[in-house]
């Protein structure tokens, strides 16, 4: 089926749909808006503002946040190029992997291809679909990536072709088996001890012509993925290097393969011998190190592949230039075993970009990695003349990386780079395992703890100096009141230099179950220095001069000492606020009774029957394709009836019977506090959870994006939406600061000063607890009539969710749950008059729980 | 000469003159000895104050200080570097005030005042020191309190009162609390400020007792602290006493209890970094609504002005510290204002009286210094000059150095007293913002005409070498010894001349104990001694504080002509 066009030659590709996100949909853009060629990118609801989207000529969104509804959902893809009228499609498919297939369209025959991972069941379909479209795929062709995905068929066919294999490996199904189930990609090592892993790259053109651009070493591995990766391997001769180049080229041969791709082989380091892997049909993650060491761009080849050209050179031509490494910058705990991590990206500056550096990435400052996708959050690649001046410049880069928000490896990564072991090119699968007491800190160590102490005491320091400094400019440059005189540095005091405290919270990347206070002491010094000091009176002080040169960066003299210092202080404030906006003519409401009600497949053949309520032109695009996605445009609501869909959304209960609420736009966790200003619920990460209004008795919950959001509720048999505006919110108190100075990267949070966290907990709490009831009572605040009752007995509530309401004075009071517990001996009802003070209910919390107990007769 | 120009003092100067500008020369010859004697001394003087300081700002010992912080209060220097803007300065006032004055010592007189910015609008600190005779208000506690409300009422700055007080100090009861400028007074001055609207803002962070609960009360706004801040009239042990109830202190008069039921308080504070970070936002929601003249801080100041050109630090080497030495004024001029430009008044008339116009941090002031005895014509000159600068609502500055008003027959001829009434009724009348620093001798009616603290100047403050005194030791020596021996002689009793001697070595001892700074400052006759290094930096502040009002119209009296 790998036919190539044959008018194809005059038939150039112009634009390219990028069916990837993050740092490789950023790479090939950039490519492809070199050559001239205009691109199309495909997002999730989640990547609305990523840079992918940002980066593109055109954008199309596919879907929500998971990847098989959205990137892996290969129908929605080929709308996107439909709606888009690209000529060219680039369909890269296998996400987690970053896997960057190319997918072209050129009128006539077309070639449509899927990775082997998970998809290929799928791949007859979407082959189809293709082909009624009318669309070729850069890349491979399908046979070879059908074989290729098969690990024991691909085994087969290398065998036949005289590529070395592992003795004793294929064929062995239950081995096979074990490996898939262990992960694709490396899960071999166990079999040869020690090992390495290696990759040879093989590019061929569609004209039978195929060559190696040398291996690369990516042995370093945590998690069974890479970490570091380089090029050429290290302590290989070129006798070795050709042999396995070879290898590779027979390897592309035997499956008739064009277009990019990488074969894997293990290398016995006792024997020598190298083994066949297996083969990644695509261009990999760390493609640049190749590209870096043959200086050439390897998307820009693929391309001119996918045109029908030839090969810029033929393999005597390919250089080896230099040595160049990757290392992948990922959100991940490091400590906790390389967790993924999420957050936001607060602060976000990568090293400079240059000819022997580059920072491939896919986010900016103040992106989210979310749970979606990889938490990758960029991949550095260094260029030298060899491998000792690469290696000095790739600890460089990383000890200026600058990432906050989230916890990353950079910091492993440099400990990484600095080992003795690493640096002698002693690199194998096992390197972080063998060298885990070097690579990994145990804080619980005395000597490495007050090593770090010190450090970090240091490092306050400097972030000390660097606050006031800032502060000073800040104040010179604009002073409050216009009181300028009184703002002049160093502040003045009578008879004494001012001094300050600052309290700092070390957060110790090492042991992150607990932060370290550090109170700082800063003297100023008549001559603009700060003097500073350190907790313990026994450590001496440091006089530290700052200079503020802009932005984040400062100079900083400390002790004798001059130094660039790098300073990110940043508030977490994502806590959206909604207040509805007080104009009824801004209600919209929509008649439920003549909402339509109908069914569809989605992607996963669930079948969901649903609601749909919304304006107009709704159902068009409900009927033209079929889609969820298509129907759920702003300012459209659907509520739908399904058991089984997917957890991230969430029931709305009681008044919609269990009708199911989607929310496309996941964001981060949001408080809401509509109407009266009182706090309802909560919801977690893309989460709506809804609350009880008891206002107006309905159920609520709210739609849409910051800046652009309804409150959805019921009334009667109308659907209201109301439109509000949102206020952000503190997620907490703190200031967090990161500092980076040398090879140092400290982590601090300092309270903020109170003023700007309110006093909520002190005001919130109209408990009406009584001393003379028993704790956890709950007393009516004044005597009135019951209008409602919220809860039962039992119920468990949160802290200030509504119990009851009382009227009394023609108002209504709502009495609410001084905190989380169970509602026990809730007795009055509807209609009933209470007494002033009288007790209305308890709530059992754990730790009164017991007290109830004792006291039996209660309730 | 080529090298004359090569001096960047001396060519600048030179291109000022050519523009005929007027810039003060630098005249100081450093290698002179009493400018070396001066500096010793001066050295020796500030040394001697900082240990003085040292002490006070200890406040009330160790131990009280632990005691203070195991209940998690901080000191009440502390709390004001909380509540004023981060990165600001702070005009404390009066730190030596109760020195020497009381049996035991009395750091700061047990409450700390001061002037400094939140969020950008200058306030009145007023803040008891609970580790000093737990905060008690002993009588020269009282004229602190009182001085500090004096200056917020003339300067409009709201008042933030740090209370931690256990009222007024029982056995000094007498002078405490019956007068007119006592006790009493306090809450008469939060009445009549929060009348004229200038803000009345309360932080109760710890006992707040008996006469003290007022403070909060009157207050118009207050905070309190959770556990540490109590207001009641009668303590628990009197309650008891009185009642038979037994009560709690916090249950009787805590944050809870009067946030929550009396009213008293108005906001509730976890603790007391919550309590300080209230007080920062009441600051901030204030409004100057209908005070559109008012421009917070400096008027028609210019943002970009320069240091003098001379070094502020060889203040300390022209202070006299022998009064009878003479030295210019202008070598003081010089080194405060900006740029060291300072445009004569009547340079050739009065020449025993310096006036003139410069700027200092950019705002016009006039400058009033004492070059010599007071003569006719140097009064005349004066009231002239504070004419001028009251109808141009320019600021004065004296820089007083003054012996007195010449005596003898032809100077009472020429109508001394009629020239020198001129010039006090200028000084007494003028309502222009008038800082005095007395920066040598103030002795007699020189006193009075400039500008002295009973001519309620906003701000008035001592060098450390200065004297203060109505005339000097050895004259009043002279004088009361005549006296005495005349009433000797009239009683028979003999007066030797070794009598004579005796009796003026102790006037002298006297009046040289009683005319020192500490002495005045003891007694609140100033708002300070200072640095003279820090000169230009205060003067600065006080002036910044001053222009925080609309201007007055000044009215004279009549002048005898």
């Amino acid at each position: 089926c790998a036919t190539p066009a044959k008018n194809q030659s005059d038939r150039r590709i112009e634009k390219i749909l990028v069916a990837n996100r993050g740092e490789i949909a950023c790479r090939i853009m950039r490519t492809a808006k070199r050559l001239g060629i205009r691109t199309v990118a495909v997002y999730s609801d989640a990547d609305s503002q990523s840079l992918h989207v940002k980066s593109a000529d055109e954008a199309v969104c596919i879907g929500p946040p998971p990847a098989r509804l959205s990137y892996l959902n290969s129908s929605a893809i080929i709308e996107a190029a439909i709606r888009t009228g690209a000529q060219i499609h680039l369909l890269p498919l296998n996400l987690w992997d970053h896997t960057c297939f190319l997918l072209t369209l050129i009128y006539g025959p077309h070639i449509v291809m899927f990775d082997g991972y998970g998809f290929l069941s799928e791949s007859a379909g979407f082959a189809q679909l293709c082909e009624d479209e009318g669309f070729t795929f850069i890349g491979p062709p399908a046979s070879a990536i059908r074989d290729m995905g098969d690990k024991s068929a691909s085994k087969r066919i290398m065998g036949a072709a005289g590529v070395p294999l592992v003795p004793g490996y294929h064929g062995e199904g239950q081995d096979v088996d074990l490996m898939k189930s262990e992960g694709e990609k490396i899960g071999y090592p166990i079999l040869i001890k020690p090992t390495h892993g290696g990759g040879g790259k093989v590019f061929g053109d569609k004209h039978g012509n195929i060559i190696h651009l040398h291996e690369r070493d990516c042995s370093v591995q945590r998690r069974h993925q890479k970490i570091i990766e380089e090029a050429p391997a290290p302590n290989v001769l070129n006798d070795f290097r050709s042999h396995v180049g070879q290898a590779a080229v027979s390897a592309a041969k035997a499956v008739g393969y064009h277009n990019a791709g990488t074969v894997e082989f293990i290398v016995d380091t006792s024997s020598g011998q190298f083994y066949f892997m297996e083969m990644n049909t695509r261009l990999q993650v760390e493609h640049p190190v190749t590209e870096m060491i043959i200086g050439e761009d390897l998307v820009e080849w693929q391309i001119r592949v996918a045109n029908g050209e030839r090969l810029p050179m033929s393999q005597s031509q390919v250089p080896l230039l230099g040595h160049a490494f990757e290392a992948r910058i990922y959100a991940e705990n490091v400590p906790k075993g390389f967790l993924p991590a999420t957050g936001i990206l607060h602060h976000y500056l990568p090293v400079p970009i240059s000819a022997t550096v580059r920072v491939e990435t896919g986010v900016e400052q103040g992106d989210t990695v979310s749970m979606h996708y990889d938490p990758m959050i960029a991949k550095l690649v260094v260029w030298g003349e060899n491998r000792a001046t690469a290696l000095v410049k790739l600890k460089d880069c990383l000890s200026k990386f600058q990432v906050a928000g989230l916890p990353t490896n950079i910091n492993f990564l440099f400990r990484l780079a600095n080992h003795k072991a690493f640096e002698n090119g002693e690199v194998e699968t096992h390197f972080i395992e063998h060298f885990r007491d070097d690579l990994f800190v145990d804080p619980s160590n005395p000597v490495w703890a007050q090593k770090a102490h010190n450090a970090a005491k240091f490092s306050a320091s400097l972030v000390a100096a660097c606050i006031c400094e800032k502060e000073n400019g800040a104040l010179r440059e604009r002073p409050p009141g216009g009181l300028s005189v009184w703002y002049a540095h160093p502040p003045f005091r009578v008879h004494h230099h001012a001094s300050r405290t600052m309290e700092l919270e070390w957060v110790n990347e090492y042991s992150s179950s607990c932060s370290t206070p550090l109170t700082i002491s800063i003297t100023y010094q008549p001559n603009g220095c700060y003097f500073i000091e350190t907790g313990e009176s026994s450590s001496p002080g440091l006089e530290v001069k700052a200079a503020h040169l802009g932005d984040h960066e400062f100079r900083v003299q400390a002790d004798g000492v001059s130094m660039d210092v790098s300073l990110a202080v940043y508030s977490k404030c994502s806590f959206p606020i909604f207040h509805p906006i007080q104009m009824v003519s801004n209600v919209y409401l929509y008649p439920i009774g003549e909402s339509r009600r109908t069914s569809v497949n989605d992607s996963l053949n669930d079948s969901i029957e649903f609601y749909m309520v919304g304006c107009e032109g709704f159902e068009r695009h409900l009927l033209d394709d079929g889609k969820l996605q298509m129907a759920l445009q702003e300012g459209h609501v659907a509520i739908w009836k399904n058991d089984s869909f997917p957890q991230s959304y969430v029931t709305m209960e009681e008044p919609i019977h269990g009708h199911m609420v989607y929310y496309p736009w996941s964001r981060e966790p949001d408080l809401y506090d509509v109407l009266h200003g009182t706090l309802v619920g909560s919801a977690t990460s893309g989460h709506m959870r809804p609350w009880r209004n008891p206002y107006m008795d309905t159920w609520c919950t709210t739609l849409g994006e910051e800046n652009h959001t309804s409150m959805m509720f019921y009334i009667g048999q109308w659907l209201a939406l109301l439109p509000m505006v949102t206020t952000r919110h503190l997620l907490d108190g703190n200031d967090h600061i990161h500092i980076w100075h040398g090879p140092h990267h400290h982590y601090f949070k300092q309270k903020m000063r109170l003023e700007l966290s309110d006093d909520y907990e002190s005001q919130r709490r109209p408990t009406f607890e009584a001393a003379s009831h028993p704790p956890g009572t709950v007393v009516a605040p004044m005597a009135g009539l019951v209008v409602k009752v919220l809860v039962k007995n039992g119920t468990r509530v949160e802290e200030g969710q509504p119990i009851l309401v009382l009227e009394a004075m023609k108002m209504e009071h709502v009495v609410k749950a001084p905190s989380v517990g169970h509602i026990h001996g809730l007795q009055v009802a509807a209609g009933q008059h209470v007494s002033d003070n009288s007790a209305l209910f308890h709530v059992m919390t754990d730790c009164n729980q017991h007290k109830f107990a004792e006291i039996p007769k209660l309730g | 000469s080529i090298s004359w120009l090569q001096n960047p003092i001396n060519s600048l100067l030179h291109t000022r003159r050519n523009f005929g500008l007027g810039v003060l020369p630098d005249d100081l010859d450093r290698s002179s000895e009493s400018f070396a004697r001066n500096s010793e001394t001066m050295d020796g003087l500030i040394s001697d104050l900082h240990s003085h300081i040292h002490k006070v700002l200890a406040g009330g010992g160790p131990g009280a200080v632990k005691k203070n912080r195991s209940r998690n209060k901080l000191l009440p220097r502390e709390r004001i570097d909380r509540l004023i803007d981060p990165g600001s300065s702070f005009l404390e006032l009066s730190q030596l005030a109760g020195h020497e004055l009381y049996d035991e010592p009395l750091p700061s007189a047990g409450i700390i005042t001061g002037i400094g910015p939140v969020h950008g609008r200058l306030c009145m600190f007023v803040a008891n020191d609970p580790t000093v005779k737990g905060g008690t208000y002993y009588p020269i506690t009282v004229k602190k309190h009182l001085r500090a409300q004096e200056i917020a009422a003339h300067c409009k700055l709201p008042c933030i009162y740090l209370v931690d007080s256990g009222g007024a100090f029982l056995p000094l009861q007498a002078e405490v609390f019956p007068d007119k400028d006592n006790f009493g007074r306090i809450f008469y001055n939060q009445a009549v400020m929060s009348a004229e609207g200038i803000p009345q803002i309360a932080l109760v962070l710890g006992s707040c007792t008996a006469g003290g609960a007022y403070i909060p009360a009157m207050a118009d706004e207050s905070v309190m602290v959770k556990g540490n801040g109590t207001i009641f009239l009668a303590g628990p042990p009197l309650v008891k006493a009185a009642t038979g109830e037994e009560v709690s202190a916090e249950d009787l008069g805590g944050a809870t209890m009067h946030c929550k039921m009396s009213g008293v308080s108005d906001y509730f504070a976890q603790d007391e970094l919550h309590g300080l970070a209230m007080g920062r936002n009441i600051v901030k929601n204030l409004h100057r609504a209908g005070n559109p003249g008012v421009i917070n801080g400096l008027q028609n100041s210019i943002s970009d002005y320069k240091e003098p050109l001379y070094d502020v630090n060889e203040l300390r080497s022209i202070a006299p510290t022998d009064l009878k030495q003479s030295f210019d004024i202008r070598s003081i001029i010089a080194r405060i204002v900006d740029g060291s430009e300072f445009d004569e008044f009547k340079k050739l008339y009065g020449t025993t009286l310096v006036t003139g116009f410069a700027r200092m941090f950019g705002q016009p002031v006039g400058i009033i210094g004492n070059n010599g005895i007071l003569f006719n014509e140097s009064a005349l000159k004066g009231a002239h000059f504070i004419e001028l600068c009251t109808q141009r609502n320019i600021p004065l500055v004296f820089l007083q150095n003054i012996t007195g008003f010449m005596v003898g027959s032809k100077s009472e001829a020429s109508g001394i007293a009629k020239s020198g009434a001129k010039m006090v009724m200028a000084v007494s009348c003028a309502k222009v913002p008038k800082v005095t620093v007395i920066v040598g001798g103030s002795f007699g009616a020189g006193n009075y005409a400039m500008c002295g603290r009973a001519y309620s100047p906003n701000f008035l403050f001592f060098w450390p070498n200065a004297r203060i005194s109505v005339m000097g030791g050895a004259q009043a020596a002279g004088v009361l010894s005549q006296i005495e021996g005349g009433n000797k002689k009239k009683q028979g009793f003999q007066w030797t001349k070794e009598d004579e001697e005796k009796f003026k070595a102790k006037v002298v001892e006297a009046y040289d104990r009683e005319s020192s700074a500490y002495y005045s400052t003891a007694r609140l006759w100033d708002d300070g001694i200072i640095d003279p290094a820090d000169t230009r930096k205060i003067i600065g502040f006080c002036l910044s504080a001053s222009m925080n009002r609309v201007p007055e119209t000044t009215k004279y009296g009549v002048f005898r002509m």
